[in-house]
């Protein structure tokens, strides 16, 4: 019996050591918004990821200022006029992610449920994805595409330019996910 | 007569409108080498005030596109994978370092070490990666 014990101990210790948290502070964030009219596409190099395998906790967090678009203009209209970036800076996601079958130590390709809420324009929406976890020779490649509605976020878009920004705009994320030490 | 100056007008407005429009659609993204800071300070003075209360530095130093001049040494400079040359400056705030990102068309180098002035936006504080700047323009 004591046996059986010492080495329920030792499984729960090293599956303890084992479960940590990992992160990206170099998270590539874009969205595409598609329409007859016109494409636009935004790019953002600089957000932060952190996900722990024993919780299941996700966050992400971006600075809107930080999304690069094509042509000045465009930045400066999404960040003055639809998502107001002086009054709402950062947009973020909190959330939980199935990491229970995801072998962090060992190569493989994973589909994880996430799900959350996402804050943005000072608005709160539940969102969900299936991320993407591709573990090869020790890196962590994780991925996922999801869609929003600028008017769940409170995006006011004026009429003039209504045919040419999407309701429909695609997220996409992708990074590259270092242990948290 | 009066058709003919009205006929002119109309083309000469027409003809600057769509200039105007042409100049707005293209205009580059500068970087702010030529702007006048409104906050000359030091690394160590911009993370600290991050830490101190992230709602007021953002009120302080993000809003209104506020340019800011900072003095500080080089923690790491590196291009990121949006090709944009990064130059992190060390503060006495652990968490709270400040990140000097150039526009992908200027190149910055910089040695762990230097002492440099920069000048760029404030664009707030991300978790787990301190102070971010953006349109920087390195000044020293």
């Amino acid at each position: 019996m004591k046996k059986i014990i010492l080495a329920t101990a030792l499984v729960a210790l090293s599956f303890g050591a084992s479960a940590q948290r990992y992160f990206s502070k170099t998270a590539h964030i874009k969205f595409f918004s598609h329409t007859s009219a016109e494409d636009i596409k935004a790019d953002n190099y600089k957000s932060t990821i952190i996900i722990d395998q024993a919780t299941g906790a996700v966050q992400v967090e971006t600075l809107i200022k930080s999304f690069e678009f094509e042509k000045a203009l465009m930045q400066e209209h999404f960040n003055e006029n639809y998502l107001e970036s002086d009054k709402y800076p950062k947009a973020n996601f909190k959330g939980k992610g199935d990491f229970s079958k995801v072998n962090f130590a060992a190569d493989g390709t994973y589909s994880v449920n996430v799900a959350g809420q996402m804050t943005m324009h000072g608005a709160t929406k539940d969102v969900s994805a299936i991320a993407t976890l591709k573990i090869a020779g020790g890196k962590i490649d994780g991925s996922t595409k999801f869609y929003v509605n600028p008017r769940d976020f409170n995006v006011q878009i004026p009429d003039l330019v209504k045919g040419q920004i999407s309701d429909k705009i695609e997220v996409t994320v992708k990074a590259t996910l270092q242990p948290l030490k | 007569m009066n058709k003919k100056v009205i006929i002119i007008v109309l083309l000469s407005i027409i003809a600057i409108g769509g200039g105007v429009a042409y100049y707005l659609w293209n205009k580059p993204k500068t970087n702010a080498a030529d702007v006048k800071p409104n906050y000359i300070l030091p690394a160590d003075s911009l993370g600290a005030a991050f830490a101190k209360n992230e709602d007021a530095a953002n009120g302080k130093f993000v809003k209104d596109s506020v340019a800011l001049e900072i003095q500080g040494v080089v923690d790491t400079a590196f291009v990121n994978e949006g090709n944009e040359s990064v130059i992190r400056l060390k503060t006495s705030t652990p968490d709270y370092p400040v990140n000097c990102y150039f526009n992908s068309t200027d190149k910055a180098t910089a040695n762990k070490g230097d002492l440099v002035v920069i000048k760029g936006f404030c664009t707030g504080y991300l978790m787990m990666d301190g102070v971010q700047m953006s349109k920087c323009a390195r000044i020293k």
